[in-house]
């Protein structure tokens, strides 16, 4: 196994953010949301192995982990965009529906985006942005 | 991919969604009627229940009966117990096919309809064919009952229309164009314009706000409300004495007045007002309690008790639910207590002898209520409130030692740390089971009452250590007690308090400070407005806009008792008025969704359904569940009403009239 010589503080800060995405994915499919759909959960799957594998690499500072890294951004960040562009086509159908003044509100509706977005779509792309400026130092 | 990449991407997806979303709520608008086939006037015939005849018009052809034409329609409106509905078609909107759930999803329960188009062919199930069919859910409709109905008007397979037909929803705007009553299910059904709330939230606060005490049961009469100014028949209302075929012959008759006369008109009036003041509130108890009472047979069981309500068949002894029992007997003990009349008296006197002589059994030492080996905890504190509300009565002295010994029973059932075991093993001679917040709160509720008999001083102790264990918050996190138990929670805080009286044990203000926390919260989180005005001041329990009875009783019985702690802690009435006001809109959704409603024509007995409440307010079927925890929750704020009246005690001004 080939270590990487550079300091490790942005790896054991990525490695920690990694894991903490891990169980937020976990504990929304699988203990928040109420419906079971295969799916979803095994994307969720998916997403969770890749990015606690990612936090593994970045922690040991093991060749593999840009990849597996760079592998889960990409997982996280297709998953979140239909994520949040289910979601929030969800609340905009719920409010259609309804019609004028009912159904779910902007405060809500951006409540909900505000806490899915962050994990979703904001952190694999700052996980990518940091690879990518990473491969250009190294 | 660059920094700046990923912020154009971003940018993009942004913006991609964003008209996705406008395009969508777009598409999917209810607008007014369009080019596609929205539009016109359904006129149905309903009797029984059941639509005898419908006719489509393509235009408005007046509001009067002549609409009818002088066809099959009109022979059929002129039937003896058959009423005429025009549902007039005032919007339509597209509805999404991408799979069956969605599609169900694609309506708003209680205000839409659904038009098949099919090979030329057209069906409609308009919002009264929805609700008398129980098609509506507490989301949406149910797709697959709908698509059954349509194919069989359609002629043609549910899944040849799933796949080849077009659909919309469409809202109306009801009227009654005619009712020929029968002989005895009169119950006017006002149209949409006369129904409360059809403008909107019109819910007076005034009864939430410093004016609680005009309120006052007995008190003078509130004026009617504006929007219910049509004239009521005077034939018999939803009170009337049982006649229906699902009411006992030998159950004590209700304690309504009779069919015509100036008690039953000045009923009548009263009925049509939907402000929950407490005149008209008394008038809701009595008639959840001749429901109870028609629902009770000459065994002294309730018919249905399990809670499904919709049969009238009396319930399998072996599997009779004493739990259910001994609650709808408490409310009818209760109610009792309010309107002082000898039917409700020997109706609950009778469900309580029953409970006493099949249920009432030894538990060690004490006695508990038990069908075998294994006592519940909830039963046996169920069966003492009840039994503690008969025993309240001056003739109920055979009730109070059934009282004395439940009590001593869940009091022998608390442990150390002030919760309670939730059941006895009888087999084994000790208390098994976990610790429930909701038997904790239950438990310490009976105890509270209790010991308004039995003036032990360990009854008060024991459910004022249960109250304070469940108001802990442990770890500084939120309290033991979950947001479900506040109604039994609050209610035994408030009892608890109220018979201390400032003396030992004190409570504190912890559980005080709790149940107005949350009744406050419950005031501010109030989500609205509701696609459906009747659904205003509703509780839900999960998404969508359906209110469920239950919860909305629950939630005003724990508002309620919060409310008597906050005034009776000095607090002024103004200030509690948001909660105050969320309350009486609560109460204000209980009486709209007393049966028969505002739709008797769709239910197949009307008079048999009257007084008793559905699950939700989309729900033609009446439940003793759901009665019972309505008639508690208006009980609850009568006696609120009459504390503030006279502030001497929340019992002793009722109980002087026997």
């Amino acid at each position: 196994m080939t270590r990487d010589p550079r300091p490790p503080g942005m790896e054991r800060l990525l490695a920690a953010g990694n894991l903490v995405v891990a169980v937020v994915i976990k504990l929304a499919v699988f203990r928040a949301w109420p419906v079971r759909v295969l799916a979803l959960e095994i994307a969720a799957g998916v997403v969770a192995a890749l990015l606690v594998g990612s936090a593994v690499g970045l922690l040991l500072r093991v060749r593999w982990a840009p990849a597996v890294t760079r592998a889960a951004a990409v997982a996280l960040l297709a998953v979140g965009s239909v994520v949040t562009a289910a979601l929030t086509l969800g609340m905009t159908f719920a409010r259609a529906v309804a019609g004028a003044g009912a159904g779910p509100g902007a405060l809500l509706h951006g409540l909900a985006l505000a806490l899915v977005v962050p994990y979703a779509i904001g952190y694999p792309i700052a996980l990518l942005v940091w690879l990518k400026a990473r491969g250009r130092v190294g | 991919m660059s920094a700046a990449g990923w912020g154009r991407a971003l940018a993009a997806y942004v913006v991609a969604l964003g008209l996705a979303d406008l395009g969508l709520a777009a598409w999917l608008r209810l607008g007014g009627p369009s080019g596609a086939g929205d539009g016109g006037d359904v006129l149905s015939v309903w009797r029984d229940g059941r639509r005898v005849a419908r006719r489509v018009e393509a235009s408005a052809a007046g509001g009067s009966l002549g609409a009818l034409g002088s066809g099959a329609l009109a022979a059929e409106g002129a039937v003896p117990g058959t009423t005429v509905v025009r549902e007039r078609i005032v919007g339509g909107g597209r509805v999404l096919t991408l799979g069956r759930r969605l599609f169900g999803f694609s309506f708003v329960a209680g205000r839409d309809g659904l038009r098949a188009a099919l090979d030329g062919a057209v069906a409609l199930l308009t919002p009264d064919d929805l609700l008398a069919a129980g098609l509506y859910r507490r989301v949406g409709i149910d797709p697959d009952g709908a698509l059954e109905r349509l194919a069989g008007e359609l002629g043609c397979t549910a899944d040849r229309l799933w796949t080849d037909g077009r659909f919309r929803r469409f809202a109306v705007a009801r009227e009654v164009l005619s009712s020929v009553h029968a002989a005895s299910p009169a119950v006017r059904a006002p149209a949409d314009g006369e129904r409360p709330g059809a403008a909107g939230d019109t819910t007076p606060t005034v009864v939430g706000d410093v004016n609680w005490v005009a309120a006052k049961p007995g008190g003078p009469a509130p004026p009617a409300a504006p929007a219910r100014s049509a004239p009521v028949p005077a034939a018999p209302g939803p009170s009337a004495p049982a006649s229906g075929p699902s009411a006992p012959a030998s159950g004590p008759s209700a304690p309504a007045p009779a069919g015509s006369g100036p008690a039953a008109e000045a009923d009548a009036r009263l009925a049509a007002d939907m402000r929950p003041t407490g005149p008209r509130l008394a008038l809701a108890v009595r008639q959840a309690s001749a429901f109870l009472m028609r629902r009770l047979g000459e065994d002294g069981r309730f018919a249905a008790a399990e809670g499904d309500g919709g049969s009238g068949e009396p319930a399998a002894p072996a599997g009779y639910d004493w739990t259910s029992h001994a609650a709808a007997t408490a409310l009818l003990a209760e109610a009792d207590g309010v309107l002082d009349e000898l039917p409700v008296r020997i109706a609950a006197q009778r469900a309580g002898l029953a409970m006493r002589a099949a249920a009432f059994v030894r538990c060690g030492g004490e006695a508990c209520i038990a069908g075998g080996d294994r006592a519940e905890t909830r039963a046996a504190a169920e069966a003492a409130l009840a039994f503690g509300a008969l025993g309240a009565a001056r003739v109920g002295a055979s009730f109070r030692e059934p009282a004395r010994e439940l009590a001593a029973f869940l009091r022998g059932q608390q442990r150390a740390d002030g919760g309670f075991w939730s059941a006895y093993d009888r087999a084994r001679g000790a208390p098994d089971g976990d610790e429930r917040a909701d038997v904790d709160a239950l438990a310490a509720l009976a105890l509270a009452r209790a010991h308004r008999l039995t003036r032990a001083p360990a009854d008060l102790a024991a459910a004022a250590r249960a109250l304070g264990r469940l108001a802990r918050r442990p770890g500084g996190l939120g309290a033991r007690a979950p947001l479900a138990v506040d109604p039994l929670f609050c209610a035994a805080a408030d009892e608890v308090e109220s018979q201390a009286s400032g003396a030992p044990p004190a409570l504190g203000a912890t559980a005080r400070e709790l149940c107005l926390e949350r009744a406050a919260a419950a005031a501010a989180l109030e989500i609205g407005p509701a696609p459906v005005a009747e659904f205003a001041g509703g509780e839900r329990c999960t998404v969508g806009w359906m209110p469920d009875v239950a919860a909305t009783a629950a939630r005003a019985s724990a508002s309620t008792a919060a409310l008597a702690m906050g005034l009776r802690a000095g607090q002024s009435a103004r200030s509690l008025t948001p909660v105050g006001a969320r309350v009486t809109r609560a109460l204000a959704l209980l009486l709209r969704a007393q049966l028969p409603g505002a739709r008797p024509y769709l239910q197949r007995d009307p008079a048999g359904a009257a007084g008793g409440f559905p699950a939700t307010a989309a729900r033609t079927e009446p439940r003793i569940d759901a009665t019972v925890a309505a008639g508690a929750a208006m009980l609850g704020y009568l006696e609120l009403l009459e504390s503030r009246a006279q502030p001497t005690g929340p019992a002793g001004g009722r109980r002087a009239r026997k």
